[in-house]
């Protein structure tokens, strides 16, 4: 027992060197290639995933704001962050804004969280009472007002409508969002691993349980919704910079599908499945699909059938089949473990040792 | 400021838009009573029908073409009640919903594959479009015609209700999934005609929708469907003349808004926020009926 | 003797089916009460009502001595409401002529120092968890155990109420040393029911009978005074009752509890209750010793039918 502790823990810290090693060598010379916006974008969303899954895998709530909690941490961040001399520049429809100050780069991020938090207080009052489905339409409902609001040409000076917000704080380095995603989904991991992760969990199997062994469901199914819009706000933020660029229009009811689609990809109910779920499907739909959209990829072949939009088309049906025949995503509801690898592998040649066997015994 | 002519032009924009809203909210409101499902592909299934209509009628008349389309609409209907759903009927009602949802992005992503996600021109229906002069107002005809048949297709549907042996089953079903069918009723069947209606009046919707509005994109259905639930939800979902109510407060209301220019915006956003405010003060919505979980 | 429960006038009316009709019972201390009658009697209902699961339509629970749910029709109920006396629990309980007696003025004191809005309009409905954290804990009729977890993890979940930590100190782990002591007691209480064995397996893995010992001892958790049981035995075959009759007397032995259980099972509540109270169609219609309810001819008419009633 002791000496898988010690083994695992080698080897987790091997891994993380070798992932660190890569991201360095990453930024150093592919700074501008294909692989570092998939990596960098691969991080955002594993963070947006993994605050979804919060939700929806370990409280049982099922949410769809999740991009108007992004959308309200991207402007929050970018209005704050642009500085003061390009104000006149972004803003040039309302003479500058009102927002004259510019706030440094981290508390930025920080309030990028608690601003959607805020919201989701209010929200959640109300509507984290309502039953599943109800509250799926309700979230939806309410990221698309937030969306009506920010585009409103009366708050202009203080979102620029539905205009381009960009010149705020960015990132330059692709280890950034990394740094930022690994601290937000470790304090996730760790409050899953808490008796109020376990008390989400058990809210998340029966409800009435749940209530009648003591706990209070408004006030963690409340945490749990805060937790998550918190942690969305931040991933939200970093899009933002990933983009450079903010758009209220972007942020549409597809991303929160998009994002859903990815935590069941991955598994509902794993942090592990959705990191791994964000990572494939970001370069699937960035890179490795990309030649789907090219009529011509190979050698000036012709095929017809493959024009833009073959590629999500292609992606839409592999949800599909996921959802209908892998319904436990990658991951199902377990997480990474290096004793789980072991044993993967252990069964494996187990097999091949039996089947070995009986192909000697005939 | 306004003559009484614009507001009836107004309001008459209002009642049209929202008997549309009724012939989806039935499709919503009718599989949510059986199946307690959210169909997220309902607003898709409008579009694609918009978009048969745009292929079909270049090939056929439009005697030919809308029939067809409407055949085609409902064997969508059932077809994605049979792949998508009926697999996962024992499963927890998340997944079924978040099968909603990937069927709902595969169809805007087939249909933006067809079409390249350019806007397509809906055929002129010259009996729709026609301008009528009515006590000095020029008013479409369609924006008559629409309500008059949104009203006759939901009596008809009524009466099939309380009055067929279908209508009793599904009436049954709704009531109690699992008892109907120990007592022998032919489940798929049920939900494969809840299916097949619901289909059916989105199609009709759609080529009244389109031929008013003129043209088909792959996202256009979203919205209206998101809408149409909505106005399911307020009239109290499972009830088809809640639906048919809620849908024409909500086109009204939602004229209104649109006319006003400082609050146009919010014309998408005034339908969630009476969502919220429904759902936290008459939760089961103006003609619900109330469901506990049992202890 | 102290008085650990007490359920005065409890009515429960669904629209217009009264589930319980004015119930009036007690459990003291140390007691082993069992709540008996006919299916859809309205027991588990009114094991509901006490643990906050329904707010009741009339009616008063008092927990320890101090009042914990309390209800009287008002608006629309005023008319609609069909029990027995609406005017409970409302100002007009007592006819003001009537405050001269003295015997009288003094039970009102007696009641305002229980519940200090005895006498006004103000109600009281919990949600369970505020009723659980005062001490009372129950098993559910249908099995309900957190599917997807652990035998012990189980239990350690309903051991969350009694947590000091908040969302921070938890999710940094500051809290270390209460997670151990939580995890021994869970691990202590689990080697007394007797499912140490088989801790860290799925909940929903056990045999049937192990899935309500199960039940109980995750009620245990949360440091009850007053266990609430439904139907603990429901589906059990009679050796398995009879390791259940043992179990509930040892719960009261090890745990000093006071119990108050649902159950069909005759032997069962003979063996151990202390006391029965006998509902029917929502109405008390016996209560007394095992002895006494035993020879009652309400509670055999109850449960065989009258004469009248069994012609057809």
């Amino acid at each position: 027992m002791k000496n898988n502790k010690k083994r695992n823990l080698l080897l987790s810290l091997i891994l993380a060197a070798i992932c660190i090693a890569f991201l360095l060598y990453v930024d150093k010379f592919q700074h501008y290639s294909m692989l570092a916006t998939v990596l960098k974008k691969g991080a955002i969303y594993s963070l947006v995933a993994v605050s979804l899954n919060l939700l929806n895998g370990f409280t049982g709530l099922f949410s769809l704001g999740q991009a108007g909690f992004m959308m309200i941490g991207a402007y929050t961040y970018s209005i704050l962050t642009i500085p003061v001399a390009d104000r006149a520049g972004v803003y040039q429809y309302f003479d500058g804004g009102i927002v004259q100050f510019c706030v440094p780069m981290i508390v930025g991020l920080i309030l990028a969280g608690i601003v959607p938090a805020i919201f989701a207080w209010l929200i959640g009052l109300p509507v984290l009472k309502l039953k599943s489905d109800y509250l799926a339409i309700a979230t939806l409902g309410f990221a698309e007002i937030m969306r009506a609001i920010i585009q409103w040409k009366q708050v202009g000076p203080l979102t620029n409508a539905s205009n381009l917000l960009k010149k705020f704080a960015n990132f330059d380095s692709i280890l950034f969002p990394f740094i930022v995603s690994a601290i937000c989904i470790g304090f996730i991991v760790l409050l899953i691993n808490s008796t109020y992760g376990r008390a989400f969990k058990a809210i998340r199997d029966d409800e009435i349980a749940a209530e009648a062994m003591g706990i209070n469901l408004a006030k963690h199914k409340m945490q749990a919704f805060l937790i998550s819009s918190f942690f969305a706000g931040i991933g939200g933020a970093l899009l933002a910079m990933f983009q450079s660029s903010v758009q209220a229009s972007t942020f549409t009811s597809t991303m929160t599908y998009e994002i859903l689609l990815i935590v069941v990809i991955g598994g509902i109910g794993s942090i592990t499945g959705s990191i791994i779920g964000s990572f494939l499907y970001i370069a699937c739909s960035e890179w490795w699909l990309r030649f789907l959209d090219d009529p011509a990829p190979y050698l000036h072949v012709n095929i017809s059938f493959m024009r833009p939009g073959f590629r999500m088309l292609v992606f839409s049906v592999v949800i599909m089949i996921v959802v209908l025949f892998f319904r436990k995503g990658i991951m199902g509801d377990r997480e990474f473990s290096w004793d789980g690898i072991f044993n993967f592998f252990k069964k494996l040649c187990k097999k091949k040792d039996k089947s070995a066997k009986e192909v000697a015994s005939k | 400021m306004h003559d009484a002519a614009y507001y009836i032009q107004l309001l008459l924009s209002g009642v049209t838009v929202g008997s549309l809203y009724a012939l989806i909210a039935i499709g919503y409101t009718m599989v949510y009573g059986i199946l307690r499902l959210i169909n997220f592909a309902h607003g898709d299934i409008f579009m694609m029908a918009g978009f048969f209509m745009v292929y079909i009628s270049a090939e056929c008349s439009l005697a030919v073409s809308i029939p067809l389309v409407l055949l085609l609409t409902v064997i969508l209907g059932v077809a994605i009640e049979r792949a998508a759903y009926k697999p996962l009927r024992t499963a927890p009602r998340m997944s079924v919903m978040i099968s909603a949802i990937g069927v709902s992005y595969l169809l805007q992503n087939l249909a933006n594959y067809i079409t390249g996600g350019i806007a397509r021109a809906y055929p002129d229906i010259p009996f729709f479009t026609q301008v009528m002069n009515v006590g000095g107002l020029s008013i479409k005809r369609i924006t008559v015609i629409t309500p008059i048949l949104t009203i006759a297709l939901v009596v008809v549907l009524v009466i099939l209700i309380q009055k067929t042996k279908i209508g009793m089953a599904m009436r049954a079903v709704s009531r109690d999934f699992e008892t109907s069918q120990l007592m022998g009723i032919k489940i798929n069947s049920v939900i494969s005609m809840t299916f097949v209606i619901g289909s059916f009046l989105a199609g009709v919707a759609s080529i009244l929708y389109f031929s008013n509005y003129g043209q088909v994109s792959p996202m256009i259905g979203a919205m209206p469907g998101l809408k149409a639930f909505v106005a399911a939800v307020f009239g109290g979902i499972g009830s088809i003349p809640g639906a048919v109510i809620g849908a024409f407060i909500i086109g009204i209301c939602e004229s209104v808004i649109k006319a006003n220019e400082t609050i146009a915006v919010f014309s998408n956003a005034f339908t969630f926020a009476l969502l919220i405010v429904i759902l936290l003060c008459k939760p089961n919505g103006l003609f619900g009926e109330k469901l506990t979980e049992k202890v | 003797m102290k008085n650990v429960l007490k359920v005065e006038n409890v009515t429960m009316q669904f629209g217009g089916v009264v589930a319980v009709d004015n119930l009036t019972m007690e459990v003291n201390e140390g007691e082993i009460v069992a709540l008996i009658g006919p299916n859809g009697a309205g027991k588990t209902t009114a094991f509901n009502v006490i643990t906050g699961v329904y707010a009741p339509t009339n009616g008063r629970v008092c927990f320890n001595e101090k009042c914990i749910v309390r209800n009287h029709p008002t608006g629309k109920m005023k008319k609609a409401y069909k029990g027995e006396h609406p005017a409970m629990y409302t100002a007009q309980l007592a006819p003001e002529e009537a405050l001269e007696d003295e015997a009288l003025k003094a039970w009102k004191e007696a009641q305002k120092e229980r519940d200090e809005d005895a006498f006004s309009d103000h109600v009281l409905a919990p949600t369970p968890d505020k009723i659980t954290a005062l001490g009372m804990a129950r098993t559910f009729q249908n099995i309900r155990l957190w599917k997807s977890q652990t035998v012990f993890d189980n239990v350690l979940i309903a051991k969350h109420l009694r947590r000091t930590s908040n969302l921070f100190t938890a999710a940094l782990h500051l809290n270390a040393k209460e997670e151990a002591r939580q995890r021994a007691e869970v691990l202590e209480l689990l080697k007394l029911v007797g499912l140490e064995d088989v801790k860290d397996e799925l909940a929903t893995s056990l045999p049937y009978g192990k899935q309500r010992r199960l039940e109980i001892a995750r009620a245990l958790a949360t440091d009850p005074t007053l266990l609430l049981l439904d139907e603990p035995a429901a589906g059990m075959n009679p050796q398995e009752t009879l390791e259940l009759t043992q179990f509930i007397g040892e719960i009261r032995k090890n745990f000093h509890m006071t119990i108050l259980l649902i159950e069909h099972h005759m032997d069962l509540v003979m063996d151990i209750a202390d006391r029965i109270y006998v509902l029917d169609f929502g109405k008390l219609i016996a209560q007394g010793t095992p002895e006494e309810i035993q020879s009652n001819e309400h509670v055999i008419d109850a449960y065989l039918g009258v004469v009248e009633d069994a012609e057809d």
